[in-house]
């Protein structure tokens, strides 16, 4: 049955087949929580992994009371795994293969037993996935397999992919949020840091993809030593060992090129990037340099720091440029963590006579928490948030196999279930340590309406 | 490869224990408020959720938005606290609340981990029954809301949908925006907002239902003591308008600074309690359930005309509506129009062949049950079939009635719903 909000959550839904409207996503709706696990059902005790004989990671989380059963499968090769002058191609390539089902679609063999499928491209990895009925492990994991390792050389399927890509991201220069992350990544990383680019690439990289180069990129990157399957849900170890084996085991391995270079992003010094838009509000931007995956303890702390601004009414930042001051309509955080260092912005929307006062209160707001006490009651407000945040954000066992498969390819799937002890484990020092990172000069970058400008 | 049957979907609907499966207890207060509660042991997640029967049809025309300032209010502080300290309380149990407003009802809202259940609940209470309405914070969320609805009049697909709705309902409410406009917000006073609350939100008029961790006896006793001294009264007698039919078919165009052309094409259709109802089900899923349905193949990976397109059919509690949405480059807009137009009229013109008629049921049934597993999806499909008045079994006769709906069902009612029909564009400014 379908009501308007759900009929919106459908059209939500096949916009997040992309990319950037999950990482929205994730941002946005307290992005911290979206890649943490509830210890109660992450718990380490529960799950499983294996390496198979071929390198192909497993991770099997047993849940034997769930109804279904969610299947992830990871490709360690994003935007950030791009050559040069190919910008793009992996996003792509996870489009043609989601799209050359040809007459034995194994989207349709999903479908038609009520289960759901998707894919999507980040920096770090890409993804397919599949929730299904509980019992049809084997066709998840075998429709699953026919996607990640289906046919990329047809040219007609590439030409035809890549004009729905310019569709997209012709949808995305309407999304000033999007943009104003993008240009954030851009002016925070150098001009050789492989996050640097769009996941979307240029159209004019792109119109140089073509079968070779696409064939090319996924037989490099889509090897068994660099895939892992999540799978979550009324399973058996074993059961779902031998399928994967079955799907996944005739792979050979193949040498993963050398790791990108990864230069340090270019410190943060005051900078300012202004980009004039038709929209009517402008939007500011903080931009700094966060932990990465591996910086764990930092990770929970900035994670903590992100909730103690910006969660809810109760968010400091929030309260101030919002609630007291109402020189914003909206602020937040956005964070998401990556194998490398991830991009910490501290954002908000306002009218663009205010840009200045806004700067100034993400200023004040950053320096606040470096550098006075943090209130207990409300220290532990935060933390409270933040883990119930988990139970909230992985609440299904579709939920739970994102998670896992995200930690899986940015760090290591155990990461998920170690999260909320790590948390819990901060104390104040830690947040204001974390706060002092964010409290020198960031990059700013804003986006105004044209009639500010002038 | 074997063709799995319909009844392949069942064991999923049947052992759902989150949808489906668990027993649901009601029960009506002494005052008429029909708490509805689904406990399920297996997460510490609780979902409350308070609707109330409290429609577009109660806002008066100069000041439409009314509910959605009061919405907004009612989370910041009620006569015992302070927005601040109860949002402080809330987020000492680790819960987080929000206030919203649809066409048919006004909803509130908190996901709270269990044992902070009844603190969640109790403020959520105070806030639904006795907004502080302080001056300073009608002000203030009058300013937002005015801003909120100008940002939201930049949305593409807001404004061409509101375009749609707009020309295809015409003096009814259903046509104004739920958010108000700035010039109908500007018109609300804190006494009006007052009055208001005083006349609709009345525990007569509305559905709690909770869903999670908790125990039915637990959620009830709670609930009696938030509620049980709210005191019922009788609405106001509503204004009901009649939904016309379309003389003809109607083309309504905005223009936005957007980089893409946005298109709803969509019709008048039946509502919940009318049998055309589950057969429009189907022609929904037929048409965008999933990545093989008809859209979604044909215009989107056949052609490749658009990143994304869909169908969509609110259930509404009078005359509902049934479109489809695309976005696309503006060169590429008359194709896309003439693939959808296409795509409708094969629906009344060839009967659709049992396998794919089969396959849009099942994904239909299926990705139902999967879109119910969270809480707060749970309790909102409990307090609206309430509101509905449908929630005694709804479910299962759900269910049924889909599996029943024949190829000659849909073709009926594709004739029967899309003939007059609204195209809405919104291009990109010149």
């Amino acid at each position: 049955m379908t009501n308007i909000r759900q009929s919106q959550s459908k059209v939500d839904l096949l916009l997040c087949r992309g990319h950037a409207s999950r990482l929205l996503l994730l941002c946005a709706f307290a992005g911290i929580f979206a890649r943490v696990a509830p210890a109660a059902v992450l718990d380490p005790r529960t799950i499983q992994s294996a390496t198979l004989h071929n390198g192909l990671r497993l991770v099997v989380c047993e849940e034997v009371d769930a109804s279904v059963v969610s299947v992830e499968v990871i490709v360690r090769a994003g935007a950030a795994h791009e050559p040069p002058g190919q910008e793009g191609i992996a996003h792509l390539l996870e489009h043609v293969l989601w799209a050359s089902g040809g007459t034995d679609d194994p989207r349709r063999r999903i479908e038609a037993i009520g289960g759901v499928v998707n894919g999507g491209t980040l920096r770090d990895y890409t993804r397919f996935y599949a929730t299904v009925p509980a019992g049809h492990l084997h066709l998840a994991v075998g429709a699953l397999a026919d996607l990640v390792l289906g046919d990329s050389s047809d040219g007609a399927a590439i030409l035809r992919e890549s004009a729905v890509i310019q569709q997209e991201s012709l949808g995305r220069r309407d999304q000033l949020r999007a943009i104003l992350n993008q240009l954030a990544f851009e002016e925070v990383y150098g001009s050789d840091h492989p996050y640097r680019h769009s996941i979307d690439g240029s159209a004019q990289a792109l119109a140089t993809v073509g079968p070779t180069k696409l064939s090319l990129f996924q037989q490099t990157w889509y090897v068994p030593n660099n895939t892992a399957v999540v799978v979550v849900g009324d399973v058996d170890f074993d059961e779902v060992h031998a399928a994967v084996e079955g799907e996944f085991g005739h792979l050979v391995p193949s040498p993963l090129p050398t790791p990108f270079h990864q230069p340090l992003p270019r410190p943060a010094t005051g900078r300012e990037c202004v980009v004039t838009t038709k929209a009517r509000d402008a939007y500011v931007m903080a931009a700094f340099v966060g932990p990465a995956a591996f910086e764990r303890r930092e990770v929970c702390a900035s994670d903590l720091l992100a909730t103690l601004l910006a969660h809810g009414p109760t968010g400091s930042l929030v309260e101030e440029l919002v609630g007291n001051r109402g020189i914003a309509t909206s602020a937040g955080i956005d964070f998401l963590t990556q194998r490398h260092r991830s991009l910490f912005g501290v954002w908000a929307v306002c009218d663009a006579d205010d840009i200045s006062a806004v700067k100034e209160g993400i200023r004040n707001e950053l320096r606040r928490l470096a550098e006075d006490a943090i209130p207990p009651a409300r220290f532990a407000a935060a933390k409270r948030l933040l883990s119930s945040g988990y139970a909230f954000a992985n609440e299904t066992p579709a939920d739970r196999a994102a998670t896992l498969a995200f930690y899986e390819a940015v760090d290591i799937y155990r990461s998920a279930g170690q999260y909320l002890p790590r948390v819990s484990l901060l104390g104040p020092s830690d947040v204001q340590e974390a706060a002092s990172w964010y409290a020198g000069d960031p990059v700013w970058v804003v986006l105004t309406p044209k009639v500010a400008e002038q | 490869m074997r063709r799995p049957s319909l009844f392949a979907v069942i064991p999923l609907l049947l052992a759902c224990r989150c949808a489906f499966a668990a027993p649901v207890h009601r029960v009506t207060l002494p005052n008429d408020l029909r708490v509805i509660v689904r406990s399920n042991w297996s997460t510490e997640v609780v979902a409350i959720e308070l609707l109330l029967d409290v429609s577009c049809l109660d806002e008066p025309a100069d000041k439409n938005g009314i509910r959605y300032l009061l919405q907004r209010l009612l989370l910041r502080g009620s006569v015992r606290l302070s927005g601040d300290a109860a949002a402080q309380q809330l987020a000492a149990v680790g819960g987080v609340m929000e206030a919203t407003v649809g066409l048919d009802y006004v909803e509130i809202y908190a996901l709270v981990p269990a044992e902070g259940f009844e603190v969640a609940l109790d403020l959520l209470a105070q806030a639904v029954r006795r907004p502080a309405l302080l001056p300073a914070e009608v002000a203030g969320r009058k300013a937002a809301a005015q801003q909120a609805a100008r940002a939201a009049r930049d949305d593409p697909f807001q404004e061409t949908y509101l375009a749609f709705r707009e020309a295809l309902y015409g003096d009814h409410p259903y046509a104004r925006p739920t958010f108000g406009e700035p010039q109908t917000l500007a018109a609300v006073s804190r006494r009006d907002l007052a009055n208001f609350h005083a006349q609709h939100y009345r525990p007569n008029r509305a559905v709690l239902a909770i869903c999670g961790g908790v125990g039915e006896r637990r959620a009830t006793r709670a609930a009696r003591a938030a509620f049980a001294d709210w005191v019922a009264k009788t609405p106001p007698s509503r204004r009901e308008t009649q939904i016309a039919p379309l003389p003809s078919s109607l083309i309504a165009a905005r223009e936005l600074p957007v980089s893409r052309a946005h298109l709803v094409l969509g019709f008048l259709a039946p509502a919940a309690d009318d049998p055309g109802y589950y057969a429009m089900q189907v022609i929904d899923s037929l048409l965008s359930g999933g990545a093989s349905a008809r859209l979604p193949q044909h215009i989107r990976e056949e052609l490749g005309l658009v990143y994304h397109v869909s169908s969509f059919y609110p259930t509404l509690s009078t005359e509902s509506h049934f479109a489809v949405y695309a976005a696309t480059g503006p060169r590429h807009l008359t194709a896309v129009k003439s693939a959808l137009v296409d795509a409708l009229a094969e629906l009344s013109d060839k009967i659709v062949s049992p396998g794919e008629l089969d396959h849009a049921k099942r994904y239909l049934l299926g990705s139902y049950a999967l879109s119910h597993q969270r809480m707060k999806d749970q309790a909102y499909a409990l307090a609206w079939y309430g509101i509905l008045g449908l929630e005694s079994g709804f479910e299962a006769r759900y269910m049924a009635a889909i599996q029943a709906v024949t190829a000659a069902d849909v073709q009926r009612a594709a004739q029967a719903v899309l003939r007059r029909f609204v195209l809405a564009v919104t291009m990109p400014t010149a």
